[in-house]
């Protein structure tokens, strides 16, 4: 059994989660979501990103992924933007999805 | 001098300024919010991360995201944002209405004058002088906050190896930032026994990383020439005393409400928020009210921008009417709350209230008793003093006061 804390939302529950045979059984949630993090947590962790990229200007704009991100390719997005200055993406521009940065 | 008048201003255009002002201004108040800052957001705008908006926009937001969206609720309401302007002062006039002096590079100093004011002005943190950390005056040491703007606004990096002082959700945003920015973060530590932040940040932010959480453990000491060295750091029930090799400190230590115009004009501040004492209008004296972090401490811009919204539409009514409803009733609380905003109600009406737990616990029942009298309850889960806690109340009509008590489940 493994403890881990929802981080869906501020409430922050300690689910308690089984794993076994394929199988997962989780207590301690006080609503979906926290079933469904804890899944994902077992099978395939994901965070969602944060991080600033220098714009043409020179100047630091925030951008984010749009959804989660597979812990192990964090490292990499993150290395590939921190090198990188993005002249087409000038403020106040839309923000920036995951997919923008593929190239 | 330039001279501009308005029914209701705002000064700050924070999450909660912003909310105000939205408020107000739906309510058919002329509204100006006004910033010393060059863009709107206040503190938002260096939380790149996400974890803002659940409860206000019912969707999950980074900080600039958040300020975005208030920015247009309080424009599309009809709000004016003066941009890049301070507020020196501001005094009551005889006819009780309010003349504010602000200055700008720009502008010079104009003249505003308002019938209300809300004051949304935030806080600032406590820096390593507050809490008197002894040791060498190298550079290197930081307030989380200021290394936080330092790294999401200018692109800049504080150093190479960070210890972190203090386990509120500023230190530990900060430590999983550091990480994603190339620092190395040694440990962080944290006096009391227990995290102060939020349990999801301890998952996020220190677990995925493998930081270590020193608890009961203090920063007694910084070593360093020209630039941080290494920190002291001493275990408090052993009084063990060990080195961490580092050349950056940052200072995560708690946040002190902004209040230096509020004082000015002689309004009384209450010791255990920091911030004004209030009523149910959030109303610290005829005309004059408060909101956001300035009025106290919040762990989430959701609740600061919806006490916001009260404190605007009420300035709005009292800018039209000249009058608001008494609060007649005197609001305390328990040994186990550190406080309850606001501080009067009035009855009859519905109000809510904000709390500061003292203790932790696993469930505890809230209750609001009159005299002796139980008027309402409520069930409160996993009760930490990182956690405000809110209630909804009905105030009976002819009472004179409401006490708070928060009591542990066994
Ligand atoms: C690092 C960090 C992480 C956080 N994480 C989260 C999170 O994950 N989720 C969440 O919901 N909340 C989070 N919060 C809390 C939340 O961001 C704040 O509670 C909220 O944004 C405060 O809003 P405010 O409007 O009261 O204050 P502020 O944002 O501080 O705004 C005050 C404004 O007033 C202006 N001002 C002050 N004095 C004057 C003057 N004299 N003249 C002109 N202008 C003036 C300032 O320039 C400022 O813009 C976090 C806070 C921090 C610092």
């Amino acid at each position: 059994m493994k403890k881990i804390i929802c981080i869906t939302c501020p409430t922050g529950c300690e689910m308690d989660v089984e794993y076994a045979d394929g199988k997962i059984t989780v207590s301690g949630n006080r609503c979906p979501r926290g079933a469904s993090y804890a899944e994902s947590e077992m099978k395939d962790p994901r965070r969602t990103v944060t991080a600033v990229i220098r714009s043409g200007s020179g100047k630091f704009q925030p951008v984010r992924t749009d959804r989660p991100l597979p812990r192990n390719l964090i490292n990499g997005l993150l290395n590939s933007i921190l090198k990188k200055s993005f002249p087409e993406f000038e403020p106040p521009g839309p923000p920036v999805h995951c997919g923008w940065l593929r190239s | 001098m330039k001279n501009i008048s308005c029914d209701v201003a705002v000064i700050g255009a924070g999450g909660a300024g912003l909310s105000a002002a939205a408020a107000a201004a739906a309510a058919g108040a002329k509204t100006i919010v006004i910033d010393r800052e060059e863009s709107c957001g206040g503190v938002l705008c260096q939380c790149i991360h996400n974890g803002f908006g659940l409860r206000y926009f019912n969707e999950e937001l980074t900080g600039p995201e958040y300020a975005l969206r208030m920015e247009k609720c309080a424009r599309e309401a009809g709000a004016d944002i003066m941009l890049g302007e301070t507020v020196s002062k501001v005094i009551r006039r005889s006819d009780n209405t309010f003349e504010a002096t602000l200055f700008s590079g720009a502008n010079g100093v104009t003249r505003l004058n308002a019938r209300s004011f809300v004051f949304a002005t935030g806080c600032r943190e406590r820096t390593r002088a507050n809490i008197a950390v002894p040791g060498d005056r190298s550079a290197g040491v930081y307030t989380a906050g200021s290394a936080q703007k330092l790294m999401n606004l200018s692109g800049m990096l504080p150093g190479k190896r960070a210890v972190i002082v203090g386990s509120g959700d500023i230190g530990l945003i900060m430590a999983r930032r550091c990480r994603w920015s190339g620092i190395d973060v040694a440990a962080v530590v944290e006096i009391l026994p227990e995290p102060s932040g939020l349990p999801r940040n301890i998952a996020q932010c220190l677990r995925d990383f493998d930081i270590p959480l020193l608890l009961s453990h203090r920063c007694a000491r910084i070593i360093g020439r020209d630039r941080v060295e290494a920190v002291e750091i001493e275990n408090m029930k052993t009084g063990e005393r060990f080195n961490f090799q580092c050349d950056t400190v940052l200072f995560s230590v708690g946040l002190i409400p902004e209040n230096e115009l509020l004082k000015s004009m002689g309004i009384v501040m209450n010791t255990a928020t920091g911030g004004p004492c209030v009523d149910a209008s959030l109303q610290c004296a005829a005309g004059v009210f408060a909101a956001g972090n300035s009025l106290h401490v919040h762990d989430l811009v959701d609740f600061a921008s919806l006490e916001a919204r009260r404190a605007g539409k009420c300035a709005a009514e009292y800018a039209s009417s000249g009058t608001l409803p008494v609060a007649s009733v005197e609001v305390s609380c328990s040994k186990t709350l550190k406080y309850a905003v606001p501080n009067r109600c009035i009855p009859g009406t519905s109000g809510e209230f904000f709390f500061r737990p003292t203790v932790s616990c696993a469930r505890a029942v809230l209750r609001a008793m009159t005299g002796n009298r139980e008027i309402a309850r409520k069930l409160c889960i996993s009760v930490r003093p990182a956690e405000m806690l809110t209630m909804k109340l009905e105030i009976p009509a002819g009472i004179n006061n409401v006490g708070f008590e928060l009591e542990e489940c066994k």
